[in-house]
């Protein structure tokens, strides 16, 4: 039987509000699934705390919705644990690049066998619109900051390459295809593949329509790390598509299985 | 000499402890039973550190407290373990030339021998006088010099050949001095007499026993950030679990060696991590994640001295209140505590199986004294228990609603793991309906309470929630956990010998408590002391908070007697406490 896009839905509404990027994220991950006909049992979602970590329920498949910022080493310990599983580990700006910054590092050098995908929408939206790690500087709509965060955005892209990612990606949310297109070739990456996703917060940040004006396709995938440093640095943060693949061996490596009894060792 | 006990104090780095080992292993395998404990400052290099040995026929699982001989390579760190080496009138002291100035409070003794060791294994061309003084109080011991050289080969089996030759031949010539220059006390000779270890024995750890009793129950994914003194309990997993299909993950830190502990539970893989106080406070949050999705967790918490770093290196057992309420909102778990070395296989085993079949958190305490400690002891009985998910769901039918929450008579629900089809859901930290989607309703809220605090009640009828050592006719009982069991038997045998009858009943099961059982214990009592090593008397407090939910019309005088680590009970101070008042009656 081959199951539609439509099936890998779960049928639970979403909570977003009315033009949140994250619905279209929501429909590419279904058309990934379709595409790689990805059996439901097989793959899980793994999320952390925000707007876009309440995906899992959404989707047709197994899921865990965790704690703030720690999704990446739940679905790390899981993909260690059952190799053969699909896990995709997914959430927003805050989760995975304030709170959850170390592990964004350490699961990029680390290199488990998963997919991770950011909706970044440069705010905290569940919370009711804080600056994030990759608000603007000078981004002065929130209470919290009312001179605008005065600190310098993280490039996330830029970041997971020099930790060691060896899948490196950016979509748009306003083109679904194309990001369902990048998602399959993350899932079939070997290793760790981190996908940021321009997702729009039109509630928050309603400037954010304009992205679709000004995002743009760059054809520029390479495999060597100077090349793709370089376009990094020079990106305007809008660029889209698939900017760095360079496999290297998963963790963990397959090391020969030594049978051993557990007991030997403690007589005198 | 019934027993016999050894102090061997230096700097970190002269090899004390490794002197301690290998001593423990000839005398070991020339029928002793015994037991050494490690202490150290916080320096790896150049700071404090000792090693206690206990020698004797019978099997020891406690320190006595008085210190028989004292053997110093260097006295210059000595002030800072003063108080964890009670040196009496009656103890004997044997020094190094090289040992450096005396402390000040053994300056006036003229019976102080001292022996020229690092002399000796110069003479040899090694720097390592601690071989030369192992020779010396081996050879004392009765320890043949084929027992010596294998403990030595034991100890240094990853050096090189000529290494290892040298430090036996170093050995050699310490027990060749020994017939020049005697120790000037008996050894213990009830040893001659007692049929004693043999080497079918065990020389392990607590914390390495722990980890026998994790894999052996069936844990095959440990995620850990490494931390004292837990860390010897995930370096001899590292070593073994690869060889039964699992994986250790050093992870960045205790808030991802959880989570990833708690991913692979969610895989339906048992799961454990290890830390001690400050990673489990770290990890705290991701516990309620745990209770709150109903994934299974172990975590075993190797106590020490804190709060903040406190004193990373030492025993105390003050994190009771970590882990019995160190968490936000109603969240139902288990807490155990071993209550010896050998203790610490079974517990971490009753752990590993309560986690699985009831899907949810179980905290280990253990700590320093038991993990660290090394003994000598009877190889570990079959590990009784197995991890087993067998409240997992089989595919529902076609079409038909799989409950993952379902709110079932015994609390427990169908858990599906990744994999099977029809199963599929999403585990949740967000309050949640039966059907695992995400609800902000009173009524599922309750439900969902009610239904993890329920599925832990029956725990409390389990035989194994602690050990009951009665006397006949005892009227005086004392209550402990822990480290504290073996001490406290020990004092209960030697209040025996002086006519008074004391019971012993210790918990392993601290949450739930096992609040009938443990009245039970205390009818006809009238005075029960409530032991532990902590400052504030934490249990003792939780512990009167349970008792007089009760009817406590009848309950004995408790009284509490705790006291902050690292100064240890003695079975001594236990003696005279019951004595004073006992003698009041």
């Amino acid at each position: 039987m081959i199951l539609k896009a439509k099936q890998y839905k779960s049928g639970v509404k979403p909570i977003w509000c009315p033009g949140c990027g994250h619905y279209s994220v929501l429909n590419a991950i279904t058309k990934a699934f379709a595409a790689l006909q990805q059996a439901p049992e097989q793959a899980v979602l793994v999320s952390g705390i925000g707007c876009s970590s309440r995906l899992p329920a959404y989707v047709h498949s197994y899921g865990f919705h965790g704690v703030h910022g720690r999704a990446l080493p739940v679905a790390a310990g899981l993909k260690v644990a059952r190799p053969e599983l699909n896990v995709m580990a997914l959430g927003g700006d805050g989760d995975g690049f304030s709170i959850g910054g170390n592990h964004f590092l350490h699961a990029c050098r680390r290199n488990v066998d998963i997919v991770y995908v950011v909706m970044d929408n440069e705010v905290y939206g569940m919370t009711k619109g804080q600056a994030s790690p990759t608000t603007p500087e000078n981004w002065d709509h929130s209470k919290l900051t009312p001179h605008g965060p005065e600190v310098r955005p993280f490039q996330p892209c830029a970041l997971a390459l020099a930790a060691g990612a060896s899948f490196i990606a950016r979509g748009h949310s306003g083109d679904p295809n194309g990001l369902a297109q990048i998602l399959y070739e993350a899932v079939q990456h070997p290793g760790f593949a981190f996908v940021q996703v321009l997702s729009q917060c039109v509630t928050f940040c309603p400037e954010q329509a304009q992205w679709k004006e000004i995002v743009h396709t760059e054809d520029v995938c390479t495999s060597d790390p100077v090349a793709a440093a370089s376009f990094l640095h020079g990106d305007d943060g809008f660029a889209k598509g698939i900017f760095y693949r360079n496999p290297r061996p998963v963790w963990p490596l397959a090391h020969e299985r030594k049978e051993a009894d557990l007991r030997e060792g403690f007589r005198l | 000499m019934r027993n016999l006990t050894i102090a061997l104090t230096g700097s970190g780095g002269t090899g004390v402890v490794a002197l301690g080992e290998m001593l423990l292993r000839a005398a070991g395998n020339t029928g002793y039973y015994g037991i050494l404990r490690k202490t150290f400052g916080p320096q790896i290099r150049g700071g404090e550190s000792a090693a206690i040995l206990r020698l004797g026929p019978q099997p020891l699982a406690s320190f006595g407290g008085e210190i028989d001989l004292l053997l110093a390579l260097d006295w210059s760190n000595f002030q800072r373990f003063a108080d964890e080496i009670p040196i009496s009138t009656s103890t004997l002291i044997i020094e190094d030339t090289a040992a450096g100035e005396r402390p000040t409070q053994l300056s006036a003794r003229d019976s102080i021998k001292t022996l020229d060791f690092s002399g000796l294994a110069q003479s040899l061309g090694s720097a390592h006088s601690n071989i030369a003084l192992l020779g010396y109080v081996a050879a004392w011991l009765n320890c043949s010099e084929e027992q010596v050289k294998a403990a030595v080969f034991q100890r240094l089996h990853k050096h090189s050949e000529e290494t290892v030759a040298l430090a036996q031949s170093v050995a050699a010539a310490g027990a060749q001095w020994q017939r020049n220059h005697p120790i000037g006390l008996s050894p213990p000779d009830a040893v001659k007499q007692a049929p004693g270890a043999t080497p079918e024995h065990w020389l392990a750890t607590g914390n390495q026993l722990a980890g026998l009793g994790a894999l052996e129950a069936g844990i095959r994914f440990v995620a850990a950030y490494p931390i004292t003194p837990a860390s010897d309990a995930l370096e001899w997993m590292a070593g073994k679990i690869e060889s039964v299909g699992g994986h250790l993950v050093q992870a960045e830190d205790e808030l991802a060696a959880v989570n990833m502990t708690i991913g692979a539970g969610y895989g339906g893989v048992p799961a454990m991590t290890a830390t001690s106080g400050p990673g489990l406070a770290l990890m705290s949050e991701a516990m309620g994640l745990a209770i709150a999705s109903e994934t299974p967790l172990v975590i075993l918490n190797v106590m020490r001295g804190g709060p903040s770093t406190g004193i990373p290196t030492k025993s105390e057992q003050s994190d009771f209140n970590l882990a019995v309420y160190g968490m936000h909102g109603d969240a139902p778990h288990v807490v155990l505590a071993a209550s010896s070395i050998a203790d610490c296989h079974f517990t971490m085993g009753w752990a590993v199986e309560i986690a699985s079949e009831r899907q949810t958190l179980v905290i280990v305490l253990s700590d320093q004294l038991l993990g660290q400690s090394m003994q000598i002891l009877p190889p570990t009985a079959t590990m009784p228990f197995k991890a087993s998910l067998t409240q997992a769901a089989l595919p529902p039918a076609e079409g038909e609603d799989y409950f993952r929450y379902l709110d079932t008579e015994s609390g427990v629900s169908p858990m599906a793991v990744p994999g099977q089809a029809g199963g599929e859901y999403t585990a949740d930290g967000l309050e949640h309906s039966q059907h695992a989607v995400p609800s902000a309703r009173a009524q599922d809220h309750e439900m969902q309470l009610d239904k993890r605090r329920r599925k832990l009640q029956s725990l409390v009828e389990s035989s194994h929630w602690g050990e009951v050592s009665r006397r006949d006719n005892a009227e005086l009982m004392i209550l402990c956990w822990g480290s504290l069991f073996p001490i406290a038997l020990e004092a209960q045998q030697r209040l025996q010998e002086r006519g008074l009858a004391v019971n012993v009943v210790n918990l392993r099961l601290l949450s739930p408590l096992p609040v009938v059982a443990l009245r039970n214990c205390m009818v006809g009592m009238t005075k029960v002391w409530v032991m532990e090593q902590n400052h504030q008397g934490q249990f003792d407090q939780y512990l009167r908070s349970h008792l007089s939910q009760s009817d406590c019309a009848d309950l004995p005088e408790l009284i509490r007697y705790c006291r902050s680590g690292p100064r240890l009970f003695t079975p001594m101070e236990i003696v005279e406490l019951v004595e004073k008042a006992g003698g009041a009656q």
